[in-house]
């Protein structure tokens, strides 16, 4: 089957992406990565209990034999246990991986449909005030530091100098009201800070769009704006629209929102990931890193088949 | 065609760069911020960014222009002070990366379809498969307390983009008239790659570089928060970051000047930017 | 005589630029009646691509802004309608064709969603009628196996069966006025004579009335009941095409007609001759006739001003103050 075939030769096109991301990322975090041997043994230890520790680390292998180990583990999936807290990897991630998608993904999918609706306006309007006030707040939005935006939304919303109504710190996604509790004022911060980007992304596709031949032609048939832009300008911009939400899928996924996720305490991936790196977890960082590999080159598989699918010039090769 | 096209674009997008209000401010309000930042270079001001006073969190006077910090350090000073900061930080991972992307992309596009190409994509496709803050996390960590950890970082990171553009501009300029004749003449190829093409894609840089800084800058915010930016010194990442304490307690002045003076900075370099991409390329689409 | 299906009356046209406001049309007017087919001529650049596009009201504005005259159809002014009732002059009264068959259509969609889509806008029709319709119009221009071809995207036709599609999606629309902006310039030269003899055929059978704009006279000659010569901006002549081919009047005209290759074989044996020059640019147009500094017969009092549009005979207008004699 032609499909079958072209999905083979793809995952195996991702190999040499994978063994990249996996041996970059092993060589700073785990070559490179602080020693923990000393955090496994006891006060004054002996020259034998260095290098038992050592041993247990995988240390006193060579880079390479390490790397293979590495990649072994990558291929069952088996990180085995985490250094500092003793749980196994898998149930770490499976625990943090979903609350950093329930933290992300509500404020990803409104800045980017916001973003969307903006940008279709201003396309529109080209060069007329609507247009240049939507990029003007899009340049002052994009400005912003999102340190800024997190400390003056909590500040608004969650402290005493505002509404005070939500919550500082924690998580919780036992219910639909306690979710919406803690999520909301991460979610406002994201598409906060997403939106003059997202804007101004869209807005350069549709331009392109709508000063296209087929634009004016179903003008010249008396299309209006409403049908010409979320039915013709929209499909044919599906590409490059796409193209930018699948690709920030590993790093919703893994990276989370780092910044959110410390600043407000939410024990998603972003901070599993970053507390591993700062204490030198290498079991934590090699499935991170698997995963984030591994989540890409998928994502650039279905990108391809969601390209075939929305573009009918596009041939299965 | 090579001697003359560089000169009559340049002079063009000047002119076009002289009539856009806009850039012509912002160009004038980042000129500002580059005069702030070489009077610290000289030691004429800022010098006492580090000083403890006595006097916790004084209110704007005359003294301090600004208030102080919980420690009575003079938030004024430390505002300018990491104008500086930002300045070095913005230059040097600006001009590296850029360099870098030149450098990687001019040989990509000249050598397209061969194995050096094909080589320089792949690094571009694996460092951009890794989520930027992952990457910049675990190259700070692992070049632990060196001060330049971050600058390595981001130019690690930071030099994909350019790269792309310039190859495709190499791509694009390899078959043009006077690089045929550069070769017929038998100028060696990389005289031909550096000397005669990359030259013609130095509008590109210039923009990439604008951008290149407005992102480091806006990242060093982010990274001296989490611990892993600017070690020695003050910047607005820091003064930001130690500001979260003070926030807390109704104490806003270090924030918000912090804030206010990175905030301003940032726009007018990205409007600058803009108005440069305007003047480079006026059919460019985004306003 | 009744009036016209179509008149622009005198339309100024402006564009904003990076140089100032450049002067796309300096009072262009023109007439198309019912039924009739309209030739507008001239080299790429003069202004009669923009003349179409503002009578569909397809400009964008800004940068384009329309300082003066009045475009008149069925009696009522197009430029000041609004743009929901110029909506529903698009399609079922003024209907056009365009350039390029390549891009003209959307990429993204099947031919036959596209002309249903028309259809089902403008005549209220069920899909499933529009559909029907649509084949019988692809039927109408030719394309063979209509039913079959009706599912296929626009990058599986060729150029040719591309502004088929084109032409049976205008005139679907039952329009009085078709207006066809180059539309067999990007063609095969053998399939042109086809396409261009498909609509002169189409458009006297459903008794629409054309405006033609092309660069090419032998084009005109072939299909045209009058012509309207532009140069710069302006109308400069207009006649019958059987007056203009016989006595083009305007120097311009006739260095035109002079670059055709004759079937008589006057050129034969020579290069075919050209008009010497360059057309000058929009922002540095001569104060006088644009026409003078390439003109063989130019006097000094045409350097003044731009010369006004004269009756030369019944039905023959120049705009030239030392006409070609018309013998």
């Amino acid at each position: 089957m032609a499909g079958l075939g072209y999905l083979i030769r793809r995952l195996a096109t991702g190999i040499p992406l994978i063994l990249g991301v996996t041996f970059i990322s092993f060589l700073l975090m785990v070559y490179f990565g602080p020693d923990l041997s000393f955090e496994l043994v006891g006060k004054n230890p002996t020259a034998e209990q260095i290098a038992a520790a050592r041993a247990q680390l995988g240390y006193d292998q060579p880079f390479w034999v390490r790397y293979a180990a590495y990649l072994h583990e990558m291929v069952t999936f088996d990180f085995g246990r985490s250094v500092s807290t003793g749980q196994p990897v898998r149930g770490l991630l499976a625990d943090a991986v979903p609350v950093s998608l329930a933290l992300t993904l509500p404020g990803f999918v409104l800045g980017n449909l916001l973003g969307i609706a903006l940008a279709l306006l201003a396309a529109w309007h080209r060069g007329r005030w609507l247009d240049r006030s939507i990029m003007a707040f899009s340049v002052i939005g994009m400005s912003i530091s999102f340190l800024i935006i997190i400390i003056v939304f909590q500040l608004l919303f969650s402290s005493r100098y505002g509404l005070n109504f939500f919550p500082v710190r924690g998580w919780d996604m036992s219910s639909p009201g306690a979710y919406l509790y803690y999520v909301t004022v991460p979610t406002l911060a994201i598409v906060f800070v997403s939106l003059g980007y997202n804007t101004r992304f869209y807005r350069a596709v549709f331009v392109e769009e709508v000063g296209r031949d087929h634009v004016r032609t179903a003008r010249a048939f008396g299309a209006g704006a409403g049908i010409i832009l979320w039915k013709y300008v929209l499909k044919n911009s599906l590409i490059p629209i796409i193209t930018r939400v699948m690709f920030s899928i590993p790093s919703i996924v893994i990276a989370g929102s780092l910044l959110i996720e410390s600043y407000f305490g939410i024990p998603g991936a972003g901070k599993l990931t970053f507390d591993a790196v700062t204490t030198g977890d290498q079991p934590v960082l090699k499935a991170v890193v698997s995963l984030t590999a591994l989540m890409f080159v998928v994502v650039l598989i279905i990108n391809d088949l969601l390209y075939r699918a929305v573009d009918p010039r596009v041939a299965l090769t | 065609m090579s001697a003359d096209r560089p000169h009559s674009l340049w002079s063009r997008a000047a002119q076009r760069f002289v009539r856009d209000r806009a850039g012509m401010v912002s160009a004038v309000v980042v000129l500002g911020y580059f005069l702030v930042a070489l009077t610290v270079w000289l030691g004429l001001g800022g010098q006492d960014w580090g000083v403890l006073g006595s006097d916790s969190f004084a209110p704007v006077s005359a003294e301090h222009w600004f208030g102080t910090t919980r420690n009575g350090q003079d938030i004024f000073a430390r505002t300018v002070y990491s104008t500086r900061t930002a300045f070095e930080i913005g230059l040097v991972v600006a001009v590296s990366s850029v360099v870098l992307g030149a450098v990687f992309g001019a040989l990509s596009g000249f050598f397209a379809g061969s194995w050096l190409d094909e080589g320089i994509l792949w690094l571009k496709g694996v460092l951009d498969a890794i989520p930027f803050f992952l990457f910049v996390v675990a190259v700070a960590y692992s070049l632990q307390g060196h001060p330049l950890a971050m600058h390595v970082a981001m130019i690690a990171t930071f030099w994909t983009t350019t790269g792309r553009y310039v190859r495709g501009e190499v791509i694009k300029l390899k078959s043009m008239e006077f690089v045929e004749a550069a070769r017929a003449v038998g100028v060696p190829q990389g005289a031909i790659i550096f000397r005669h093409i990359l030259p013609n894609t130095s509008h590109i840089l210039l923009v990439q570089g604008t951008l290149v800084f407005v992102t480091a800058i806006k990242a060093e915010v982010i990274l001296s928060f989490l611990g892993l930016g600017v070690q020695d010194g003050v910047s607005w990442g820091l003064m930001i970051s130690q500001s979260t304490n003070e926030v807390t307690a109704g104490f806003f002045n270090n924030f918000i000047a912090a804030s206010l003076a990175m905030f301003v900075l940032v726009m007018a370099f990205n409007f600058f930017s803009d108005a440069l991409q305007d003047a480079l390329d006026p059919r460019k689409v985004s306003a | 005589m009744t009036a016209p299906l179509l008149s622009i009356e005198d339309l100024d046209l402006r564009f904003a630029s990076d140089r100032g406001e450049l002067h796309a049309l300096h009072g262009v007017s023109l007439t198309v009646g019912e039924g009739e087919i309209v030739g507008l001529v001239g080299e790429s650049g003069c202004g009669k691509s923009i003349t179409a596009a503002a009578v569909m009201g397809l400009l964008p504005m800004p940068p384009a802004r329309i300082a003066g005259g009045r475009i008149v159809y069925k009696g009522q002014d197009l430029l000041t309608l609004s743009d929901r009732a110029m909506r529903r002059i698009r399609g079922p009264e003024i209907a056009m064709i365009f350039q390029e068959p390549m891009t003209a259509l959307n990429p993204v969609f099947t031919i036959g969603s596209q002309m249903s889509d028309v259809l089902c806008r403008h005549q209220r029709l069920s899909r499933r009628a529009a559909r029907l319709k649509a084949i019988d119009w692809l039927n109408r221009v030719g394309i063979a196996d209509a039913g079959a071809r009706i599912d296929a995207f626009p990058h599986q036709l060729s150029g040719g069966m591309r502004q088929r599609v084109m032409i049976a999606m205008a005139l679907s629309c039952r329009p009085r006025l078709l207006i066809a902006d180059e539309p067999t310039t990007a063609l095969d030269v053998t399939i042109q004579a086809q396409v261009l003899e498909l609509m002169r055929t189409l458009v006297r059978e459903e008794g629409v009335a054309m405006l033609l704009i092309t660069h090419d006279l032998g084009v005109v000659a072939e299909t045209c009941d009058r012509v309207h010569v532009m140069y710069c901006g302006r109308v400069v002549e207009q006649a019958t095409t059987r007056a203009l081919f016989a006595a083009p009047r305007h120097p311009y005209t006739r260095g035109l007609l002079e670059c055709l290759p004759r079937i008589d074989g006057a050129a034969i044996g020579g290069r075919l001759p050209t008009i010497p020059g360059t057309v000058p640019e929009l922002s540095k147009l001569p104060p006088g006739c644009a026409f003078a500094p390439r003109c063989p017969q130019v006097q000094a009092d045409c350097e003044q001003a731009p010369p006004p549009v004269r009756a030369l005979q019944a039905d023959h207008l120049a705009a030239c103050l030392h006409p070609v004699s018309a013998s």
